[in-house]
């Protein structure tokens, strides 16, 4: 019996496997949108890149103060993924660009309907514009995203702020389209978090993991 | 950037071939195949997601020493390149190039004429050309059972043609794993078919 013990032992480990851990409740990331002339009530609007579009194009100019922060944001959420599920490249052509990055003030909607999602930190403001096809049920690219500073001057902790909030603003592009309830989350609407939390990750990895309603449309 | 092979490739034949003052009876072994291994991670996120390297090009090369009655004691380091290749929901993704060293001891003897088995223990370490996904806290070395046999043919005085089929038994995981709350691991199993040059001095 002994003899046999450890040949057991290998055909246990032989055959195992992971064992996957229980994930907490992600918090709401859908958009629930006003159907307005078409036919009224709501849409749930679920946005995410599919791999076919992996790595998402970003264009934030060379000289702009939030290009680091960009690539901190990437890798931040580029971390968050077990699978590669988001993966993101800086290009130089905005014209080719997925997502444009500027450090203006976001200007006002165009044609298109649109979902402005915001973050309000003390020193500085954020906002994603997605525009969207009720029709064809798409998210016509690029997202636009638009992190600034509140007051003309150069408070202290507004890089910090350019930090949180890029990341937030880049967390509404990959999808994560509402904001948590909780201040431990980048995503809170007032984010102080700089990172991203574990509710974050779990959440983003939902986003992915689960079939999109909007899907992007109109890459160049 | 060129495949680190054909330049491995070169250089460990120089070896095989220039070295000729090593002990008597002791043989060289250079070998090239291909490794084929089980997924690295499964698991159910919305679907199927499995995580796996595709065929890895692998060389190989050996030292074997006489330990008496027709039994060799061998050392093997092995180099496989791969692409790390993830199915998530039935959609295909390439996440790059995943790199393996692998080096066994491995007990070798006789089962017929020119047939020989083997099976050893050793190490296997995963080195990804990107620290991404389950990769991003480390690069991880587990350890390595392996068995398989040799098969030869004497091209010469001290010269022969050596073809191997391997199984090999490892076990996965990685810190990031571990971190986000996984536990245990994943049995992974490979196999692998070479051929090879071994020189006998």
């Amino acid at each position: 019996m002994r003899r046999l013990l450890p040949l057991g032992c290998l055909l246990i480990a032989a055959c195992s496997d992971l064992v996957t851990p229980r994930r907490s409740n992600p918090y709401e990331y859908r958009k629930f949108i006003s159907k307005g002339v078409l036919g009224g009530g709501v849409d749930t609007v679920s946005f995410h890149w599919p791999r076919a579009f992996l790595p998402v194009r970003i264009w934030v100019a060379p000289d702009d103060v939030l290009r680091l922060h960009v690539v901190t944001a990437i890798a931040r959420w580029e971390g968050s993924f077990l699978y590669g599920e988001f993966r993101a490249t800086l290009v130089s052509d905005s014209s080719t660009a997925d997502i444009i990055v500027r450090n203006v003030i976001a200007p006002p909607g165009g044609e298109l309907p649109l979902l402005g999602l915001e973050a309000l930190a003390p020193e500085c403001r954020g906002e994603t514009d997605l525009f969207y096809n009720l029709t064809a049920r798409t998210v016509v690219l690029p997202v636009r995203m638009y992190v600034y500073p509140r007051f003309t001057t150069n408070p202290p902790g507004l890089e910090s702020c350019y930090r949180i909030t890029t990341t937030h603003e880049l967390g509404h592009a990959i999808g994560l389209l509402e904001h948590s309830p909780s201040n431990t989350d980048v995503m809170f609407g007032d984010p102080v978090l700089d990172g991203v939390s574990d509710r974050d990750r779990i959440t983003a990895e939902t986003v992915y993991h689960l079939r999109p309603t909007y899907a992007p449309a109109n890459r160049r | 950037m060129p495949s680190p092979i054909p330049r491995l490739l070169l250089t460990l034949s120089g070896i095989v071939a220039g070295v000729g003052s090593a002990t008597a009876q002791t043989s060289f072994r250079l070998s090239a195949g291909a490794t084929l291994g089980s997924p690295l991670v499964r698991e159910e996120l919305g679907g199927p997601v499995t995580l796996r390297l595709g065929v890895a090009p692998t060389v190989a090369i050996a030292a074997a020493h006489p330990v008496g009655h027709g039994y060799r004691i061998a050392l093997e380091g092995q180099f496989g390149s791969s692409r790390l290749n993830v199915t998530d929901n039935g959609s295909k993704d390439d996440l790059g190039t995943l790199r393996t060293l692998g080096m066994l001891l491995l007990l070798d003897g006789p089962i017929a004429k020119s047939l020989r088995w083997q099976a050893g223990a050793g190490a296997l370490m995963y080195r990804p050309a990107v620290r991404q996904g389950v990769f991003l806290e480390n690069s991880p070395t587990r350890w390595l059972l392996a068995a398989g046999a040799n098969w030869s043919r004497p091209v010469g005085k001290t010269l022969a043609l050596v073809l191997t089929a391997r199984y090999d038994f490892s076990t996965f995981t990685t810190r990031r794993l571990d971190t986000v709350g996984y536990s245990q691991f994943t049995a992974v199993q490979r196999v692998g078919l070479f051929a090879g040059l071994e020189r006998s001095f």
